[in-house]
């Protein structure tokens, strides 16, 4: 497709969705205005579609460096968007899961092994709502409320955990009741934990705001302690100002349509975002802002916004050109974009915060030496560009199923590199990663290649089954059942339905969940609608289940046919030796064919039909279907020739299997020449080192 | 007087082609030998599999994803970035921060065992290496000084191990508080490089002083029991000749860099070269030319540790064992003739009084 990217010097020009049509923009207009009161005014959401818009926050906020404190005000305009009425509000305050190391956040990270930064007294992290005041409207009176703000731990009752606090209201909040609370909060910024957080002045704030949780249809709060997951949120308008030192740049979800100075050497930044489920910004004083545009045949145009580390100069056109791949591809396969405008940032190295998703900005992150073979920023761009589709706008609950957005839009990132970027080669850093190396030779494998034992399939598929909420995954499990393990079954179910198939599944589920909170269900539902086929037993075995995947050549015999030997059994019973003449092999084998035997295995606990491909000396092949249910089967044949190869899987459908080495068997095989080039290297390789380590002689 | 060091150094190096076969073969030898476990894990992994073609004429992943987590021992160092350049940088970074200690025991066994050869070799290159040697027979001389060879190889050691346990943790400290906030790559670039370079210049260093103790023994045919004050006598000799010692030790890391330099190139254009010729790397001709690529940068290390040798040997000689001559006109082409005329009297003395003895000037 014909794709102009200008020079970045373009003049700003608002963007605008070709979907638009003025009257279907009038008739939602009238509908926004019914029923959500105390919209913020602006409204450039695209005009096609747009979110219900139950939680929409106007924010007044300030940042003091000196201090690493933001004080803020804001207002949330709240709509019960269920048949239930809501007797109490409940919200995140994420900042508490850094507030000591007995949160639930960081406990569990022990528990999980992963890494827990030491973190000094000035680094740990808090957020603390000063006030809270329930307005008066809708035949309510207002209320002040502070006094009856309690934390609750729903998920594990841990007594030291702050993240989620809960307020009663009475009266409760009606059905379609749009209630307006008011509240002044700080929030203590930490040495970054989690992708948020500071270090010298770079500033990048996430979940950084009292935000308020999800009350579902069911009339029950969905509003999880921050323990290991990412997050869920209900769509909505937001309208913040930021105000921070008056040269610093600043970077948020939406557009800015403000800068004003201020007296005290400050300066606030007004930015406007409708139809996004969080906020996210950042701020620093040396990023560099560059934009530039996208444009694509059938593809409503997005101004695209890098605000760029001084180091990383280079990297711009990178940068731009793995988001503008996206969002063409990805628009292309899925549906647009409808936002105008997305915000790279490339946060510097160590922050903390790089590779992350929020509406309209996501992070990148690369290294000041990267050259092209080393995929950065490449990589990280298109996985989080790729993310305001999956997350973004098909907003699933990540505390529950994270694999729904991590895992497709892993298993998605694979195809635009796959198209764009299929060049892939290993690389190495050495001297602490400043100096990267990399290896023309060498193709690099992606975690939708291949479930190998390497990356920790084996002991990780064992341990939990990917229908667990994210949550409650067995500790270190939560990253292979996220991205690697979902992205490999999507990727098995490309090869049985194929990619156009795949891809109406995919545009289907975009199109009918765009502005909306999907599940697995919804999800499979739409598979099996698309494809036209049941595929219970697919899901059954490959999200439900927790067994491996593993099939192998375990023997191949081939021997010529020659005049049997023994005994014969006479009419009468009678035993006599056959003798020295044997008995011909039956009519139709020639003698001196060859009778072989395949025996395959299957070693994992799950079974899935499988192809079995059998190739003899004479270049025939024969393709066997097996259900893969017995643990081991055999195949005879009498053929003219030997066997030569054989293949369980030969079109390697089932990627999720552990080991692949174990799939073919050559009967000429190759390892002694291969072992002698390999080798041959190694011993380069110890031979420099016996060098090196003489230097010491 | 530093390039007069070079030149005739090199020449002398040159000479001992030999005994640089016999370092090259002993290496050789070892590494051929531990080679051949890690060939065989290598084709017992890879047995009948299709893998195996696809390793032949490229490299597998996948395959590689499973040897790694089952390989033991030797065969689990192999990892296909040990290819070309990335050996050299594997080796200097484990090296430089110590990572090697840690390293696989066969290894280490190997390298110690080649030390000793490097150390037993050491006595009789520098025998060689003087202008004005004395009586005897190169290996009777790496015999005769092997004691004090091995005594000063132990302190190099123990300098090394010093460097790698005491001195960089307390750097790595001493730098922690600076880094903390360092959000520009360029500058934790910067730190990184301190912190290799110190102690790389730290090793130098250890191995200037311990390299001029060899010298001096050699040259000086000091006596096993006062080798142990040879050190002391080598740092007096560096403090006062900083320049040209180092200057010395700079050029041949220069030229270190610029051999490793040019095997980084080929190992780049290596897959261009088999195009080019029209060979597979898995073809044994493809393997045969990127194995003597490495053979001749080891070859090449090898020559430049005895030219490093040599050329100290020749410079520590022409300080304080021949006479003086001006120094300053080392880029003189005249005065470099009058001083080579000087050598050679020098030598034509030195040879017949037995060199060893000589008092210094
Ligand atoms: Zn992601």
């Amino acid at each position: 497709m014909a794709k102009r990217l200008p020079n970045d010097a373009t003049p700003a020009r608002r963007s605008r969705n070709p979907l638009f049509s003025a009257p279907l923009a009038m008739a939602l207009l009238v509908v926004a205005t019914v029923t959500a009161a105390a919209q913020p005014a602006s409204d450039d959401s695209p005009r096609s579609e747009r979110s219900p818009r139950i939680a929409n926050y106007v924010m007044n906020v300030f940042l003091d460096p000196a201090t690493r404190e933001i004080e803020g005000e804001q207002t949330l305009t709240w709509r019960n968007a269920t048949d239930h009425p809501a007797d109490e509000l409940r919200f995140h305050l994420y900042y508490n899961a850094w507030l000591n190391d007995r949160s639930s956040f960081l406990r569990h990270a022990r528990n999980a092994s992963l890494p827990t930064p030491d973190h000094g007294d000035e680094d740990w992290g808090a957020c603390i709502v000063k006030s809270m005041r329930l307005e008066p409207g809708d035949g309510r009176e207002g209320a002040e409320v502070t006094d009856l703000v309690e934390p609750i731990s729903p998920n594990d009752g841990n007594p030291h955990d702050r993240t989620v606090i809960r307020v009663p209201v009475d009266p409760p909040v009606a059905p379609g009741e749009t209630l307006t609370i008011r509240m002044t909060w700080t929030s203590k910024v930490p040495r970054t934990f989690r992708r948020t957080g500071v270090r010298g002045e770079t500033y990048f704030l996430a979940q950084w705001f009292p935000k308020i949780g999800v009350f579902e249809a069911d009339g029950t709060w969905n509003c999880h302690q921050f323990i290991q997951t990412e997050f869920f949120a209900d769509f909505g308008n937001y309208d913040v100002r930021m105000t921070v030192p008056h040269a610093w740049v600043v970077g948020a979800t939406g557009e800015r349509i403000e800068r004003r100075k201020n007296d005290d050497g400050t300066a606030t930044h007004h930015f406007i975002q409708n139809d996004v489920h969080d906020f996210a910004w950042t701020t620093a004083p040396d990023y560099i802002a560059h934009e530039r545009d996208f444009e694509a045949e059938g593809l409503p145009p997005v101004r695209m916004r890098l605000l760029l580390r001084p180091e990383h100069r280079a990297k711009k056109d990178r940068y731009f050109e793995a988001t503008a791949t996206t969002l063409e591809m990805y628009g292309q396969w899925f549906g647009a974009y409808p936002y105008g405008h997305v915000t790279i940032v490339d946060p510097p190295f160590r922050l903390g915060a790089g590779g992350m998703e929020y509406p309209t900005l996501f992070t990148g992150g690369t290294r000041w030496i990267s050259p092209p073979g080393t995929f950065s920023p490449e990589g990280v761009t298109i996985h989080e560009t790729g993310h305001q589709w999956w997350y973004g706008l098909v907003a699933n609950n990540e505390f529950e199923h994270a694999w729904l957005d991590e895992g497709i839009n892993t298993y998605c990132d694979r195809r635009v590199r796959d198209v764009r970027y299929p060049e892939r080669r290993m690389t190495r850093r050495y001297f602490n990663g400043v100096v990267p190396f990399v290896f023309r030779e060498l193709p690099m494998a992606l975690r939708t290649d291949g479930a190998d034992r390497y990356r920790g399939f084996e002991s990780v598929l064992k341990t939990d089954s990917m229908a667990h909420e994210s949550w409650r995954l067995a500790p270190g499990s939560y990253g292979r059942l996220s991205y690697d393990k979902p992205a490999l079954m999507l990727r098995t179910l490309e090869n049985l339905l194929g990619w156009e198939t795949m891809q109406r599944i995919l545009r289907t589920y975009f199109e009918r969940y765009r502005f909306g909170h999907p599940t697995p269900d919804d999800f499979f539902a739409v598979v099996e609608e698309v494809a036209a086929r049941d595929l219970d037993w697919f899901f059954e075995a490959t999200y439900y289940g927790s067994g491996l995947f593993d099939f192998a050549v375990e023997s191949v015999e081939s021997q010529r046919i020659t005049k049997a030997r023994g005994d014969r059994i006479g009419e009468d019973g009678s035993i006599t030796p056959i003798g020295d003449d044997g008995i011909p092999p039956p009519e139709g084998i020639e003698s001196g064919a060859f009778e072989s035997h395949v025996v395959v295995r299957r070693f994992g606990d799950t079974p899935f039909p499988v192809e079995v491909r059998v190739t003899f000396a004479d270049g025939e092949s024969v393709t066997e279907t097996w259900d893969g249910v017995e643990r081991w089967k055999r195949y005879d044949y009498v053929r003219s020739t030997k066997v030569d190869r054989v293949e369980v899987d030969p079109e390697r459908i089932l990627v999720l299997d552990v080991d692949s080495v174990n799939n073919t068997w050559v009967r000429d095989s190759k390892a002694r020449r291969a072992s002698v080039k390999w080798s041959a290297r190694w011993m380069v390789w110890l031979q420099n080192m016996l060098e090196q380590l003489a230097s010491v002689s | 007087m530093k390039t007069h060091a070079l030149r005739d150094g090199f020449g002398r190096a040159i000479r001992s082609k030999r005994y640089l076969l016999l370092i090259f073969l002993a290496n050789f030898a070892i590494a051929a030998a531990m080679s051949y476990g890690v060939a065989r894990s290598i084709e017992g992994s890879l047995g009948s599999s299709a893998s195996a073609e696809t390793m032949v004429d490229g490299f597998d992943p996948m395959w590689f994803d499973g040897y790694e987590t089952e390989a033991a021992g030797l065969a689990a160092t192999f990892d296909p970035r040990i290819t070309g350049v990335g050996a050299v940088f594997d080796a200097l970074e484990g090296f430089l921060s110590g990572k090697v200690f840690t390293g696989e025991s066969a290894i280490l066994g190997a390298a110690l065992l080649y030390i000793l050869f490097w150390s037993f070799l050491t006595g009789g290159l520098l025998w060689r290496f003087q202008m004005l040697r004395g009586e005897g027979s190169f290996f009777g001389n790496c015999g005769r000084y092997f004691p004090g060879m091995f005594v000063l190889g132990l302190i190099g050691g123990f300098g090394y191990f010093a460097t790698f346990y005491w001195g960089l943790p307390e750097l790595r400290s001493l730098l922690e508080e600076p880094m903390r906030d360092v959000v520009d790559e360029r500058q934790y670039a910067l730190y990184t490089l301190a912190e290799f370079g110190a102690v790389l210049v730290a090793f130098a260093l250890i191995d200037l002083i311990v390299t001029y103790s060899k010298i001096i023994t050699v040259v000086r045919d000091v006596r096993l029991l006062l080798v142990l004050f040879t050190p002391f006598r080598a740092l007096w000799f560096l403090v006062c000749h900083p320049l040209r010692t180092l200057g010395l030790t700079l050029f041949l890391a220069w030229a270190l860099a610029i051999l490793t330099g040019a095997y980084g190139v080929f190992g780049h254009f290596y897959p261009d070269v088999l195009e080019l010729v029209g060979l597979t790397s898995g073809s044994y001709g493809g393997i045969a030319i990127l194995f003597g690529a490495g053979q001749l940068y080891i070859l090449g290390r090898i020559f430049l540790k005895m030219f490093y040798l040599s050329s100290h040997t020749t410079l520590y000689e022409a300080i304080r064992v021949l006479p003086p001559f001006e120094p300053e006109d080392d880029e003189n082409r005249a005065a470099t003739a009058r001083e080579e005329d000087r050598l050679a009297t020098a030598a034509g003395v030195g040879g017949a009084s037995g060199g060893a003895t000589m008092t210094p000037v």
